[in-house]
Parts: C-alpha cells; structure tokens; sequence
C-alpha cells in the first residue's frame, strides 16, 4: 500500500473566517510514517489548519495534497474515506453510546468484519481501559479515558494518517504522558501524525519535526532537536513550561 | 427465538386478542385506539428527534400527508383501502425527503423553526388548495374498512390499529439496534465528531427523516379511514406540539419511552375529564414537574446525555 512520495501536503493554505485571516499561507508536509507536531499560542491557528486539512472548512486559497491527489475543500466524510483520522479537540467521543460502540463507529466505511474485530483487539490493547468499560456509556468515562476512546476510535477507521487535536487539553499532567507514551506507540506502527500541541516541550520532546505557528503564519520550521534548541522556541514556548512540569 | 421468548410472545398475542373482546364500552376502545395511533406517531417522531437529535415541530404534516393521501386515493380513485394506507406511507416519506433536503444545515433552534414553517406551510397548502383538498371543510364521509362484507366497528379497528403499532414497534426497535440506528445517535451525539469517522451527515439526516415521515404517514392512513373525517385543523402545529411533548416526557433516545409518553398525555386529560376546565392546568403541572425532577423522561434514555452532556464531561474532567 505504501509508496515513495506518499505524504500529506499543504501548500500557501489560507483559511478566513469573513474578514479574518486565521491562517496565512501556510506550507507543511507529513511524510509516510512521521510524526509532526505543529506548536504555538492560543489563537495561533493551529487548530484552523487542523480542520480546514481535514474538510471541516474550507480553505480559501491554498492546495491541500494527499499521497498526491488534490483533496483540497472535500467534504470531512470523502476525506476521512481516503484514510485520514481526526481526532478532535476536546474529545467529542458519542456520550450517548457505549465503548464499544463508539469504537465500532470508528470503523463506519469498513466491511470487513474480521479485521474490524482484530483492530478493536488492538485498540483494548494499546488501552487497556477500554476493555475493562466496554459496555459503558463514553459519557461516564473520565476526561483521560475519552481521550483514549477518542484516539482509539480513529485508529478503528486504520488510518494513514492521524491528526490529533491538543490532545493533552484539560488533562492531568499524568495522565498527559501516558497517552503521549500511546500515541508514540501509535506512530510506531506506522501511522502517520499530524498533532496540534500547545505544550511545546513535551510534543517535541515525542516527534520527528515540529513547526512552529504564530498569528496564523509558520515562523520557524525543522527536526524537533533544533526546534528544542532553538532560543526563540526556548524563550517563548518553553519558558513556561518549567513551572508547568515540576 | 428461545422457547420462553416464544412462550411470551404468544401469552401476549392471546392477550391482545382477548381483552379487546371484553372491553364493552365505545369510548374505551376509541381511547385505546387513540393512544396505538399516536404511539406509532411518536415512533416516527422518536427517530427523528429521539436517535438523531433532529428538533422537529413539524411531525403533524406527516401525519396530515397520510391522512389526506389515503383519504383522497381511495375517494377519488376508488382505490382499496390498504393500497390507500401503503401510498400513504409513501407520500409522507417522500414529504419526509423534501423537508430533509432543505434544511440539512440547519442545527437545534434553527432546525427547529425551520420545521416550524413547514409545518405550517403543509396547513396552508390543506386549507388554500380547495380542488383538491376541500380547504377548511375538510374531507367528510371518509370510506370505512370492510372485511367479508361487513364494515369495520370499533373493535376491529382495534385490532388493525394493534396490528400495525407492533409492527411499527418492531420496525423502531430493528432500527435502533441496527447500524443505521448506531448511525443517527452517533449524529446525535456529535454531528462533526460523526463526519470525520466518513458518516455522509445529510444523507443519514434525510433518512431520518423520511423513515420518521413513514411512520406517521402510516399512523395517518389509518386515522383517516377510522375517524372518517378529516380536515386542516386534525394537523396544526398544536398536534406537533402534543407528539413533542409525548418524546420528552416518556424519554428521548428509548424507542419505549416515547410510547409511554403517548399513553400518559392521550389518557391523562380522560382520566382528568372531571376537572372539566381545569384537566389541562393539571396536565401541564405534571409535565413541569416530570421535567424538573426526571429531565430523561420517565423512562430514561439518551437525551440525558445530549443535554447535559458538555457540563458532565467538564465535571469528569476536573476531578482528575
């Protein structure tokens, strides 16, 4: 299935909200296998770059390129039928609907039965918790434990790529690393991620190569190693993450 | 089917047969079939509502299409009777598709008043389109069933009322257990969270829609036919109104609960009919106080989680 030159590539993408230009031109690339964080202050636009990939707005110049098909402005259900996974902001898992169930959503467009029940084995694996509740509504599970159903559900959809949504957002620090350590786990079998972080530290001290998002344009690009070195990232994005770890 | 299962449904079937036959008085048997005509009603109504969080306020002009369908088929063409009804689900769920398709992006409140106008343009249309429709009139000396040549009495219409609501609650509860059932709470529970795992939002919200539509249309097929008598004021948002009531109060998201809604609020004001004037001011007392102590409904159900969902999960959250 996997070739050279499969990637996610964004080219010049803007996104406005009427006369607001949340984001501006914006360039990156998600290559086959690699896990990108894409960091930044609130309102930075790292969100709306998120959602306007994935089909939930559409972009108003700008190309979005999937393993090169042009998927720029589709629809977030014929996107996520090219095997992109989002895995939105604040959980959003069906509180209505049990465990096991949402997983079973997560594998809407598949037929095939079999591997659909050896991925939720997967999944109850990679998240222990989850089998233990799996016949309890989402909506009773813990804000860590959603975040796990969350994650887990879009893996059910097999996807290529992941894109992941502040995914330590209102989450004890704890319970924060864990689900890192998982989603590094994720990565690791060959999933591809695109991950919107705030907590700059800890999303590149767990990728390949981070961007760096500020008033809705990329500043600085490289590998995590020079992001983490470097002395704009170090005195802006880390500076407060020393009191923040402790 | 297991025995008992079996041993059940067959108990039950003896008994749908015979209390029927001991029920003497005419007002009684009309009650019963009054609350089987809005229990498959409120069926409809609890997939559009109840399984995919769709605010309608316009169910009444389903159930008006499948009166006024049937009524006019069979009058005017001389159709039979059950091709009558069967073209009346028909028409209601294609009434269904075209309310779907405008306002597919349209959401809660919106939703709402959009369904509201329909609701009321359905009326407008009964009331102006006197060629067709006998306007205000309405439709008079609407043809009764017959069976072997003799007419149906009231508790033959039980028994066909009976009939059709256990298929319709077979249908509602195959639904909800199925996929497609699992696909419009999903909706429900989060409209984009729904999107990204491929779900086509408005094709699944059209189908609701016109499935929901389908269930009043055969609701309104039948009434036509029982109560003989048809015209716009059998289908104002009043009516609407009342089948909403009868969703929340027996439980949103339950399948059984809407129909125990319809049971409570079609007996309640009979039992009340003592009170005279008063009987309403108690209706409406219950039902502020179900909704303050038992917000669910009294069964329960799923739109416990659609409303208060947002402040339950921030909660969670804090305790980490």
């Amino acid at each position: 299935m996997k070739g050279i030159g499969e990637m996610l590539n964004v080219e010049n993408m803007v996104v406005s909200y009427g006369n607001i230009r949340a984001v501006r031109e914006v360039s990156l690339t998600v290559g086959d296998g690699e896990f990108v964080v894409l960091i930044g202050n609130n309102g930075a636009g790292k969100t709306s770059t998120l959602k306007a990939i994935c089909g939930v707005n559409s972009p108003s110049g700008g190309t979005v390129n999937l393993n090169g098909e042009n998927i720029t402005g589709k629809p977030s259900h014929k996107i996520a039928a090219k095997r992109v996974a989002m895995v939105p902001e604040g959980r959003r898992v069906f509180a209505g609907m049990t465990v096991r169930e949402n997983l079973d959503m997560g594998a809407f467009l598949r037929r095939d039965k079999k591997s659909i029940e050896n991925d939720r084995e997967t999944v109850y694996e990679l998240f222990p918790v989850l089998r233990e509740r799996f016949r309890q509504p989402a909506g009773t599970l813990s804000g860590g434990e959603q975040q796990m159903l969350a994650i887990g559900r879009a893996l059910m959809a097999q996807p290529q790529y992941l894109l992941l949504d502040e995914p330590s957002l209102g989450l004890a620090p704890i319970m924060v690393e864990s689900i890192f350590e998982k989603i590094v786990q994720i990565n690791r079998q060959g999933i591809s991620l695109l991950m919107v972080e705030q907590n700059a530290f800890l999303a590149l001290s767990v990728a390949n190569r981070g961007y760096v998002m500020d008033s809705g344009e990329i500043v600085l690009a490289g590998t995590a190693e020079e992001l983490l070195e470097n002395d704009m990232v170090k005195r802006v994005y880390l500076g407060m993450e020393e009191a923040e770890e402790s | 089917m297991s025995k008992k299962r079996l041993t059940q449904y067959v108990l039950l079937a003896v008994l749908l047969v015979l209390v029927p036959q001991f029920v003497r008085s005419d007002y009684a048997l009309h009650l019963m079939i009054m609350v089987a005509i809005y229990g498959i009603l409120v069926l409809g109504l609890e997939i559009i509502l109840g399984q995919t969080g769709l605010f309608s306020l316009g169910h009444a002009a389903f159930f008006g299409m499948g009166s006024y369908t049937s009524a006019l088929l069979v009058m005017r063409l001389g159709m039979p009777i059950w091709l009558g009804i069967v073209l009346a689900v028909l028409a209601s769920g294609i009434l269904g598709f075209l309310l779907g398709f405008p306002t597919l992006r349209l959401r809660g409140d919106y939703l709402a008043i959009a369904t509201l106008g329909f609701g009321e343009i359905f009326g407008l249309i009964l009331v102006n389109w006197d060629s067709l429709t006998h306007g205000p009139m309405g439709i008079p000396g609407i043809t009764r069933p017959e069976i072997f040549g003799v007419v149906f009495d009231k508790r033959m219409y039980l028994y066909l009322i009976v009939l059709l609501f256990i298929l319709a609650l077979a249908a509602a509860f195959r639904i909800s257990n199925s996929f497609l059932g699992r696909t419009f709470r999903a909706i429900r529970d989060d409209e984009d969270a729904a999107e990204f795992l491929g779900i086509h939002i408005s094709k699944y919200k059209i189908l609701a829609f016109i499935i929901g539509g389908m269930f009043a249309g055969l609701a309104g097929g039948f009434y036509a036919h029982y109560v003989t008598f048809i015209s716009p004021d059998s289908f104002t948002y009043e009516d609407s109104e009342t089948l909403l009531a009868m969703v929340f109060l027996g439980g949103a998201g339950t399948v059984i609960g809407p129909v125990v809604g319809a049971v409570v609020l079609v007996l309640l004001p009979e039992l009340l009919s003592f009170m005279v004037q008063w009987r309403m001011l108690v209706v409406g007392v219950i039902m502020v106080l179900v909704m303050i102590f038992r917000p669910q409904g009294l069964m329960g159900g799923g739109m416990k989680f659609l409303k208060i969902k947002k402040k339950e999960v921030a909660r969670i959250g804090e305790k980490e």
